[in-house]
């Protein structure tokens, strides 16, 4: 497998064609901003919550295939999920790709991004949204 | 000596190193040759002292060695006397010099400055952030589609209350050379002065100061083959008494005293505390790599560089160009479609093709064209036709990868 099919996993591929819940929500009942001023990308998560439960999550925006694939399978997997289970999932997930975890990895998909352990220059693109999330749940838990 | 990137390229070791290294980031910093480092090298290995201190032979000797570097800055730009030269970090500290030292003291609220749409952010927040404190206009000349300025459009948003003309010569990011003669004789005609962002045109083309008339100029040392952390404000003699220092320290007083200080003229105004010595030194040897070669041949070969690129480019088709511009250096920007302009880049890099991705630190200008980011391919004079045929080869290998 060359570095770029490493990089390109067939699950990133896929989640950048075909992006979870990809779509503005413009009533939505809250929405925060991933964005990384080095390289411009931006993305709008829309939030739906119900008694401290991520009810929906929908995103949009732009991004690279990493950033967008990343934040495709975060959506995918907080769904549904009580705040304080996501925030777990969230610093399993960036631990994961740092290659600084400890636990066992939560969810396979987060092996597409193994590639990241060796290709650092791209952590940046697979934490974005990840990151802009744990901040709400630290921001919504104090 | 006639132009040869073949020769020139065996003078920067970095490609011996990786010798298949392929790199397009030349506005973002170049490489430096052999001659450079060794002169940073040898300064701390055999001449290290401070400057304009001490007495005994290594510090005068230091010392002039700093200053010639301030005469040769002289003669490189055919200029004025070597004490309009002062060194700074880089063009940003320049401009930011130029705001704090100069603007600020004379910008009332309703005056306004003049800027393009196609600064990059250096050139653009410092102006825009003391309009703001000072309650002054900030004015933006717009582009034409091929991204170039509209010098009607620029000469009417000169006013009795504009205080300066902040421009870059060439954009970072479409590759435009700017008309400076014709939008330095408009704003002199209202006796407004001029600051020119250098830093993608100094080192890349024959820069005149006297024909041009600029009032201030600034530009980096590392990307002109210099090291980093050294730049150089140029500013006209006529400002010297205008500018203050913006940094407090030793070395550039007259006289202190517990209830005040005199300064010493410009440039050493602005010199306070020990200054980028290496780097001033580092710099001198970096112009005079640059006195080696036809700097105007060495320029056609970037511009050629360019054209081929721009052809293949649109010969390998779903990729746009930004910009058109007829007057270009050999900086051009361009998208692949449906493709991020970082997985491009990424799938570059696994070649050994280093170019940009992202914004380039001109945000407002890629917003108004309506992309968050491109892939910017820069050249120098050691990159070679291979380089371009190299990178085109590999885009085709990219849009099958994402087929």
């Amino acid at each position: 497998m060359s570095n770029m099919d490493k990089l390109y996993h067939e699950i990133i591929k896929q989640h950048h064609k075909q992006p979870y819940h990809f779509s503005k929500v413009e009533d939505a009942m809250m929405s925060i901003r991933a964005n990384n001023p080095i390289c411009g990308d931006r993305f709008d998560i829309f939030i739906e919550v119900e008694n401290k439960v991520f009810k929906t999550l929908h995103f949009h925006g732009f991004g690279c295939a990493i950033s967008k694939a990343s934040s495709s399978i975060m959506l995918q997997l907080l769904e549904g999920k009580p705040f304080s289970e996501a925030e777990g999932i969230c610093k399993n997930f960036l631990a994961y790709i740092h290659n600084t975890l400890n636990e066992p990895v939560y969810h396979t998909d987060f092996k597409a991004f193994s590639a990241l352990h060796e290709q650092t220059a791209r952590l940046d693109c697979a934490a974005l949204s990840w990151l802009e999330i744990l901040r709400f749940l630290e921001e919504k838990m104090k | 000596m006639p132009f040869d990137p073949t020769t020139i390229k065996k003078q920067f070791p970095i490609f011996e190193r990786f010798p298949d290294l392929v790199y397009l980031d030349n506005a973002a910093t170049t490489q430096k040759p052999r001659s450079v480092i060794k002169a940073i090298s040898d300064f701390y290995t055999y001449e290290n002292a401070n400057i304009h201190r001490g007495v005994y032979n290594l510090s005068a000797q230091v010392t002039q060695k700093y200053e010639a570097v301030r005469q040769q800055l002289s003669e490189f730009f055919e200029g004025d006397s070597p004490n309009c030269f002062s060194f700074c970090s880089g063009a940003t500290e320049g401009i930011n010099w130029v705001v704090k030292g100069y603007l600020e003291n004379i910008l009332q609220e309703g005056d306004n400055v003049v800027i393009s749409a196609m600064e990059h952010h250096a050139n653009l927040i410092p102006w825009q952030q003391l309009c703001i404190k000072n309650r002054a206009k900030l004015q933006v000349i717009p582009l034409n589609e091929k991204g170039e300025i509209d010098l009607q459009q620029f000469s009417t948003l000169l006013t009795q209350r504009t205080k300066i003309v902040a421009l870059t010569h060439v954009s970072n990011t479409l590759g435009t050379i700017n008309p400076i003669a014709e939008i330095v004789e408009l704003a002199h005609q209202k006796a407004i002065p001029v600051l020119i962002d250098g830093a993608q045109s100094v080192g890349h083309f024959p820069i005149n100061l006297y024909d041009l008339a600029i009032d201030f100029l600034v530009f980096s040392g590392h990307k002109i083959f210099g090291p980093t952390g050294i730049g150089v404000l140029y500013c006209k003699e006529k400002y010297h008494d205008q500018i203050k220092a913006t940094k407090f320290g030793g070395g550039s007083i007259k006289e202190v005293s517990f209830n005040e200080t005199s300064w010493k003229n410009y440039p050493h105004s602005m010199e306070a505390g020990t200054p980028h010595i290496a780097g001033v030194i580092g710099l001198g040897k970096a112009l005079g790599f640059i006195n080696e070669f036809d700097l105007t041949e060495a320029f056609s070969h970037e511009q050629k560089l360019a054209i081929l690129l721009k052809e293949n480019l649109k010969s390998i088709g779903g990729i746009e160009l930004l910009g058109n511009p007829t007057h270009f250096s050999g900086i051009a920007s361009f998208i692949v479609e449906n493709i991020h302009p970082h997985d491009v880049a990424s799938f570059l890099a696994e070649q050994e093709i280093a170019v940009r991705a992202g914004h380039h630190c001109t945000q407002p200008l890629l917003a108004s064209m309506g992309v968050p980011a491109t892939v910017r391919v820069s050249f120098s004079v050691y990159n070679i036709e291979e380089d371009v045929v190299k990178l085109v080869e590999v885009l085709k290998e990219l849009k099958k990868f994402w087929l």
